[in-house]
């Protein structure tokens, strides 16, 4: 019988600082809420960034909850996107700027409840394990330092991300 | 509700329960076929239910009648599985019951009143193993460009429709358009689609049909053609 598996599972780590990444490869610099490519630290330019096939998804589920994205994207820019048909949901790596998250407290709670309820649909009809794995990169407040949250796990553990936020945010 | 989709609620669940009970291997051929025949019937109904609901801008009526569709479908299809199983036919019938799997899994995106559905998902599920043997499936990664959203043909992601979500009875899908690399093909456990899968392996002396492992005649062999009544 296989193990259970299905137990949320979040890891906490450093992350190279993001707006120089940004300006190394001529990207304007987020400030707000951001999704960075897949490739966002090993690309060579910006032409070969890409996002994860979920990010269009969850870039439309965060405009319509009413969150404001500064994109690493130009105006009328578009990143290409991988297309990968292994049965997991990949979320896009979501970046959390030191404004966004002092500005708007409840933000990151909408979001992720945004994400949960369509994740819920979109598993309905599906039997065997349902699991998403999901990254944030989040600002320290004074700017200079960037860790990220990286969790795997079902859908309803997703607010675990909430709880890895604090932390981050009251080791800083 | 309204009455013309009440009415299509009752023929629906009548005819679902009708079907259901040749829905195994025991029943003659002759009747799995009348029963799939009979759920055939009620598609265009449906659909023209829908088709009025639309014109009402009743979205909720025309949703409700898509997850009628795709559970007559899904029954349908298993049914066609049923047949192909006793026609000795193992590819088209995995093909069949891929296509009930997915039609069910529309069923419950489509409205909650299939919500109930979990159970008939599972058993769909259980056949996978009970009935076939052990498959390898594959899973092929592309870099897109570009994709359009299958209700309003925008660049999928500028507009506000949700893959997976159904809108006035019709799903969105996300439309690939431009694939600029094919950067790998994974042998995966859980795939997208259930029909990427290995269709011939090698026993060291020659190939053979992974379902019914019959010798397959020559390397490179073409393959089999596609089930005519998949969806």
């Amino acid at each position: 019988m296989e193990e259970n598996s299905n137990t949320p599972v979040y890891r906490i780590e450093e992350y190279p600082n993001v707006s120089d990444r940004a300006a190394s490869l001529g990207c304007a610099s987020p400030t707000n809420i951001a999704l960075l490519p897949r490739n966002f630290l090993t690309a060579r330019s910006r032409e070969e960034f890409l996002h994860e096939s979920t990010a269009a998804t969850v870039r439309s589920l965060l405009r319509q909850a009413g969150i404001v994205e500064t994109p690493l994207e130009a105006k009328g820019e578009r990143f290409a996107h991988v297309q990968e048909n292994a049965f997991e949901w990949i979320g896009p790596t979501i970046f959390l700027g030191a404004a966004f998250l002092s500005q708007n407290p409840t933000a990151v709670s909408v979001s992720l409840s945004v994400i949960a309820n369509y994740l819920t649909d979109f598993f309905k009809g599906l039997s065997g394990k349902k699991s998403v794995a999901f990254t944030l990169v989040v600002q320290s407040r004074k700017g200079n330092r960037y860790s990220k949250i990286h969790y795997e796990g079902p859908v309803d553990g997703l607010k675990v991300l909430e709880k890895a936020l604090r932390e981050v945010c009251q080791n800083e | 509700m309204n009455d013309h989709i009440s009415g299509i609620a009752t023929r629906v669940t009548e005819a679902i329960s009708n079907a259901e009970r040749f829905c195994n291997m025991a029943r003659a051929r002759e009747f799995l076929v009348a029963a799939r025949d009979a759920l055939s019937t009620l598609l265009p109904i449906i659909a023209g239910v829908k088709t009025a609901a639309k014109g009402r801008a009743d979205e909720d009526g025309a949703n409700t009648c898509l997850c009628y569709a795709e559970m007559v479908t899904a029954v349908r299809s298993e049914l066609s599985m049923w047949i192909a199983l006793k026609d000795d036919d193992p590819n088209c019938a995995w093909e069949h019951l891929i296509s009930a799997q997915m039609a069910a899994r529309t069923a419950m995106q489509a409205h909650k009143l299939a919500e109930g559905l979990h159970a008939y998902v599972d058993r769909l599920h259980d056949m996978e193993e009970i009935l076939f043997p052990p498959q390898i499936f594959v899973s092929p990664g592309f870099v897109i460009g570009s994709s359009t959203c299958s209700i309003c043909e925008m660049e999928y992601g500028d507009c506000n429709h949700l893959k997976g979500k159904p809108y006035m009875g019709e799903m969105c899908t996300r439309i690939i358009r431009d694939i600029r690399a094919c950067e790998e093909v994974s042998i995966v456990k859980e795939p997208a689609s259930k029909r990427h899968r290995a269709l011939q392996i090698g026993d060291g002396s020659s190939m053979r049909d992974v379902m019914s492992w019959r010798v397959v005649e020559g390397r490179g062999s073409k393959p089999e053609p596609r089930c005519g009544d998949a969806e």
